[in-house]
């Protein structure tokens, strides 16, 4: 049966879905649609990498070709000091900085958003320990967390995920608590509890799918600060093996060259800068699109 | 007020804790033999079994778990955070003397951070829907996404190696090198640390200003006939501080996260780079303390800023 609502002429219409509505408002964001097609451009060419570039990020070593400038022949953007081609390092450092992103996302967002959703639906004593918890852990300097976590698991990028998702899952279980805190007096979620439905398909089906606006919004500026965060990890030599392409170590290596080649430095700046406010436009843009307050 | 500030030091202690054996734990599971690396070796052999377990039983290695954390949680009450592997000096007497300079760099770019942030904030929440308004916003987003660190390396290429306004590495003091080496040197690390609060404080004093713009009181102080510029600063920026404060708290944490990329790249001889450089030579006794003096000085700030906060709104002491 299609849904159809009455209006003031008692014509009737098609109703608006929740999604659509949202769809819309976030498609008449101009901001939102151009950090949409930056992001898309970026992810676009890390995956099809071997499309744009012929060299093999770490193999194609030319030792005769160490810190060319960018504009040399062949070489769009330089090489690095191991006549290593910048542009294709770039490329495939996307794959691991974007994934890095994502992951950490994902991961502290499934550990985050059940805690939360556990929180706020039983209350009492359960609620009053993750909250403990989370508070705690929210009241950490969570970069200083994350260096002593990498300092024991060892460097991988695995252990980045690791030390990243266990210093921002805090955010998602004290946001996801509140969401749901205001959605299980509504009455939809009384009548399904008198109907007898278990406690976790209320929770997933009946509570979690309208808390998923402001979750979406977290989802989105997580993975922009986690590849910062993955970035400054990195940066500091405790990330990812050297050897591998990454934004971060990239940034790593032209360290020891700020003088004689600047853009070993500039370029994976500029490419992780670029990522991360396409993702913030992209954030703030489901922020507005999502904001009940700006609905019609 | 009192009893306030009683109870928020009372929830502080279980916090502080828990931290501990966080950080206790995560260098118990940690890989490797801190025998062997106290010794200087790499393996076994070289060492007779003798000396491997004195130097295992004056590291109270040889107890069980929970006994050598009480023994860490005890000797920390009184300021014993045990010695170095490396240099076997004493840790808590090495971290206090580094603690200075990343508190001076981590004030610094506070000030730089706000210094930018409030102008720029209340020029965009007075002026709202205005060109100010976008620029202000659109220059707070990308503070936000460029990775401070990146920022710090740039201003080094440009301001200290090309143009040499600037000096690009360590720290100077001012009864030894005068103000000007100090601000100069201190520039620098200040304003890449700050960008990232500088940014985010934008956003939340132009939202919080916007908020109060619209109150009645603010009304009711123009009807009377109050200049504009009178009403901002003497009744709109003084409330709309409040929630700008409590972020504060949890900015700064972020701050003392970032000075360790920002002190690692200015060489600043703080805390910071002492973590990186233990964590280089795998001092555990230095890492685990360093980490821990800096979640307590983090702590006490926002104790110290909710206190501060209660004083400046009394619905929250009285809650």
């Amino acid at each position: 049966m299609k849904k159809e609502i009455i209006n003031d002429d008692f014509s009737m219409v098609p109703a608006k879905s929740y999604w659509s509505d949202v769809g819309r408002r976030f498609l008449k964001n101009r901001i939102a649609l151009l950090g949409a097609l930056i992001l898309g451009i970026i992810v676009f060419m890390c995956a099809a990498a071997p499309l744009f570039t012929q060299y093999d990020p770490v193999k194609d070593m030319v030792l005769g070709d160490m810190l060319l400038p960018p504009g040399t022949p062949g070489h769009i953007l330089g090489t690095d000091d191991y006549g290593r081609d910048i542009f294709s390092r770039l490329l495939y450092g996307g794959r691991t900085s974007v994934l890095t992103g994502l992951s950490v996302a994902i991961v502290s967002a499934a550990v985050g958003v059940t805690l939360g959703c556990i929180s706020g639906y039983f209350g009492g004593i359960i609620d009053n320990l993750i909250m403990r918890f989370t508070d705690i852990m929210m009241s950490f300097p969570f970069l200083i967390i994350a260096i002593a976590i990498m300092a024991a698991l060892g460097s991988s990028q695995k252990n980045i995920v690791i030390a990243l998702a266990i210093v921002s899952w805090p955010r998602f279980a004290r946001l996801t608590r509140g969401q749901v805190l205001s959605i299980k007096t509504q009455e939809y979620v009384e009548s399904a509890n008198t109907a007898g439905y278990s406690d976790m398909r209320i929770m997933f089906n009946h509570i979690l799918p309208n808390c998923m606006g402001p979750i979406i919004v977290q989802l989105t500026l997580a993975v922009g600060s986690a590849i910062l965060s993955a970035a400054s990890l990195n940066f500091l030599g405790l990330g990812v093996d050297a050897s591998l392409p990454d934004w971060g170590v990239m940034l790593n290596q032209g360290r020891n060259y700020l003088q004689t080649a600047s853009y070993l430095t500039t370029i994976p700046g500029i490419a992780i800068s670029l990522t991360v406010l396409a993702v913030n436009w992209i954030g703030d843009g489901l922020r507005d699109a999502f904001d009940p307050r700006l609905r019609v | 007020m009192w009893s306030y500030i009683f109870k928020r030091i009372l929830v502080a202690i279980p916090t502080l804790l828990i931290i501990s054996f966080m950080i206790f734990s995560l260098l118990y599971i940690t890989p490797g033999d801190p025998v062997l690396l106290m010794l200087g070796s790499g393996d076994t052999q070289s060492v007779s079994q003798e000396q491997y377990d004195a130097v295992r039983a004056e590291l109270g290695l040889d107890k069980p778990f929970f006994e050598r954390y009480m023994d860490f949680i005890t000797g920390a009450v009184t300021g014993d955070l045990g010695t170095s592997y490396i240099t076997g000096e004493d840790v808590f007497d090495t971290v206090m003397m580094r603690m200075p300079a990343t508190l001076i760099l981590t004030v610094a770019s506070v000030l730089v951070g706000l210094l930018v942030a409030v102008p720029l904030g209340i020029l965009a929440a007075v002026k709202h829907n205005s060109i100010w308004d976008s620029i202000a916003t659109f220059l707070a987003t990308i503070g936000v996404s460029l990775p401070k660190f990146w920022f710090g390396l740039v201003l080094i290429i440009y301001l200290s190696l090309r143009l040499k306004i600037f000096p690009s590495q360590g720290i100077a003091y001012i009864d030894r090198d005068g103000l000007g080496a100090f601000l100069s040197h201190l520039f620098l690390p200040a304003v890449s640390l700050g960008l990232g609060l500088a940014a985010t404080q934008t956003r939340m004093i132009r939202s919080s200003m916007l908020e109060v713009l619209n109150q009645d009181y603010i009304r009711f102080a123009k009807s009377k006939g109050f200049k504009d510029k009178i009403v901002i600063i003497r009744h709109a920026f003084k409330n709309a501080m409040i929630p700008v404060v409590t972020v504060l708290g949890s900015e700064i944490g972020a701050l003392l996260g970032g000075a360790v990329v920002t002190e690692t790249i200015f060489s600043w001889p703080g805390v910071g780079r002492l973590a990186m450089n233990s964590i280089a030579r795998r001092d555990y006794p230095m890492i685990q303390g360093n980490t821990l003096i800096l979640c307590a000085i983090f702590l006490l700030i926002n104790l110290f800023v909710d206190i501060i906060y209660a004083w400046l709104n009394p619905r929250i002491r009285l809650n």
